[in-house]
């Protein structure tokens, strides 16, 4: 018994935690601007790439995790100068920026696609090796994905709660005008989340493309998970995405083991479409009003 | 041009006239050049006219951000398939299941996703799309082929090649024309008023007695219907149907063309179709991840930099040569 349930659960947590750093970026994007940014799988493929190419060149996996994270949240710097910034100030900007951002991701991924070639690839580990918990063997590589992604998050809770940097960013996705009359750059703010939420998602690809590859199309599959996750969680709300990313994990986790692989997504898609439906606030349930 | 009130009407009788000197002058090229080569592009063009002239009346008119106009396109092509090869239906009535299948799919999916709205809305089509794709390229059973797909008949088994691409060219050339005529009609209908005012003003519409979600669930089931009928024909005109056809990339050149064109309006996706697949078949030599890379960048660009598209562009020439107010 508990040596089939206990790596499912891992799988779980690891999967859980590493939907957890996209679809916070994700819910951070929605709740402080009030839109949807489609290229955080395009993002979590550059950022395993790029980890991929520093294995190549010879370099170590953290320092392949550390350039992900700066590649990533740098492009996502870019992208919210170039074009997110112009159409924010659009009337129907919204739908723009869900156009846009699509487009970008088309673009990254058929970039990715001449570069690297449709083959898949792999990854290095973090650490090799396992260890025997109860019986049941652990890859270091699972641990630290775990330790990773949640010294991340818990570093993003702090920020958000306890500094005035993280104030502001909440400020500002409380009410934009109230803020800005307070002193506050919602600008230089929106700027800030977008590479944040881009490197978070950037050094996500560089973990979970370890226990599995990296192909130039692998981001759309995992950005829908990562929507499900943030829809889920009621878009825009961190606490109820955390909360969100592993419930998705271990429904993902349980259905693999339980159904075969083919039905983790289709199960998720169907349930994700029923949510939306019987409850379009989402887990949370307060979106609307308590946001961060 | 003298009243002070913007026209109400969505089309004009001058719209009609152009779109018939269209059917006309596609007919005349299809009918003096019988090459197959050229008749297969014009009948895919075709294919993809029908059903971006359907998309748009959910997405420009109706302003529902669906992404689903490719899993019902596909819906009608299975159906079709399935006709055909499991129950043994000749071509031209499994045709028929098409749009029949499509107008299912889309009157579920509506169902579930006009309960909600704006970004909502495009993340339950899409989830529909990929839900339809895994679940048929995983699906091991006879009954749709799995990824390996399901072969029909085609429309005129064992005629020449000529004789087949002018036949499939006349149906794809009939689905226009009906598609086009049909959007033409409900355009200068009280219908697509009812859609355009639940779209720019919901409140005004609903307290003018406009159910938005009526007229919205109707253009949604129609234009799913003529996606579906488009996929049925596709279905025997290429005489397989295969889980590629329920491609994103395609849903990402159908969007294009709709946007280069000018959503909303009636000339914006025809415009669209026709630029777009030029493009493409122009870029024919490069791989595809260079063509789908190089329609992406012209996607981004029409948005940032001219959001109306080609026709709101010529809109703008033809107002400052009128030096009207725009």
């Amino acid at each position: 018994m508990l040596n089939t349930l206990f790596p499912i659960v891992v799988s779980a947590l690891t999967l859980g935690s590493v939907y957890a750093l996209m679809a916070v970026g994700l819910a951070l994007i929605w709740g402080g601007m009030g839109i949807l940014n489609l290229t955080q799988g395009a993002l979590f493929m550059m950022g395993a790439y790029t980890a991929f190419s520093v294995s190549r060149l010879g370099g170590n996996p953290w320092l392949g995790l550390f350039a992900a994270g700066f590649v990533t949240g740098g492009f996502g710097l870019i992208l919210y100068m170039g074009p997110i910034r112009p159409l924010l100030r659009r009337k129907d900007g919204g739908n723009a920026i869900l156009i846009a951002t699509i487009s970008i991701a088309a673009i990254l991924e058929s970039i990715a696609l001449a570069y690297y070639g449709p083959r898949n690839k792999v990854v290095p580990e973090l650490a090799g090796g396992a260890f025997r918990f109860l019986g049941v063997p652990i890859t270091y590589n699972a641990l630290l994905i775990l330790v990773v992604s949640v010294m991340l998050l818990a570093a993003l809770a702090i920020i958000l709660r306890k500094t005035r940097l993280g104030i502001a960013i909440r400020a500002v996705a409380q009410n934009i005008e109230g803020a800005q009359l307070s002193g506050m750059n919602p600008r230089l703010l929106f700027a800030i989340v977008f590479g944040i939420s881009s490197a978070l998602a950037g050094i996500g690809g560089v973990l979970l493309s370890s226990i599995y590859f990296v192909t130039p199309y692998v981001g759309q599959t995992y950005l829908l998970t990562a929507l499900i996750v943030t829809i889920l969680g009621g878009l825009g709300s961190v606490s109820g995405t955390l909360l969100a990313a592993y419930v998705v994990g271990f429904i993902q986790a349980f259905i693999s083991f339980y159904l075969g692989v083919r039905w983790s997504l289709p199960v998720l898609f169907a349930t994700i479409i029923a949510v939306l439906v019987f409850m379009p606030t989402g887990l949370a349930g307060v979106a609307q009003t308590k946001r961060l | 041009m003298g009243s002070p009130f913007r026209s109400v009407a969505l089309t004009g009788r001058r719209d009609a006239i152009g779109f018939s000197l269209l059917l006309v002058a596609l007919l005349a090229v299809g009918i003096a050049y019988p090459n197959p080569t050229l008749l297969s592009l014009i009948t895919i063009g075709l294919v993809w006219l029908s059903v971006n002239a359907a998309w748009n009346l959910v997405l420009g008119y109706a302003g529902i951000f669906s992404f689903g106009q490719i899993a019902f396109f596909s819906v009608g092509a299975y159906c079709a398939g399935i006709a055909n090869a499991h129950l043994g239906l000749p071509a031209v009535l499994s045709t028929i299941v098409g749009p029949l299948g499509g107008a299912l799919a889309a009157f579920l999916i509506g169902l579930a996703a006009l309960r909600l709205r704006g970004v909502y809305v495009a993340l339950v089509t899409l989830a529909f799309h990929e839900l339809l794709r895994t679940m048929i390229s995983t699906d091991y059973s006879t009954l749709t082929g799995g990824p390996n797909g399901l072969v029909v008949s085609r429309y005129l088994p064992g005629a020449s090649a000529v004789a087949q691409a002018q036949l499939d060219f006349l149906i794809a050339w009939g689905i226009l024309a009906i598609t086009g005529f049909l959007l033409w009609s409900l355009l200068r209908s009280p219908f697509a008023l009812a859609l355009v005012a639940s779209r720019d003003a919901e409140h005004v519409a609903t307290a003018r007695g406009v159910s938005r979600k009526h007229y919205q669930i109707s253009a949604f089931v129609l234009s799913g219907a003529i996606a579906g009928l488009a996929g049925g024909f596709y279905a025997h005109y290429v005489g397989v149907v295969a889980p590629t056809i329920i491609s994103f990339a395609l849903v990402m050149n159908l969007f294009a063309m709709i946007v280069v064109g000018g959503m909303g309006t009636f000339w914006g996706p025809m415009l669209g179709t026709a630029v777009i697949t030029a493009l493409t078949t122009y870029l024919q030599g490069l791989s595809p991840q260079y063509q789908s890379l190089i329609v992406a960048v012209v996607l981004v660009a029409m948005i940032l930099f001219l959001p109306g598209g080609l026709v709101g562009l010529l809109g703008s020439f033809s107002r400052m040569r009128r030096s009207e107010p725009a």
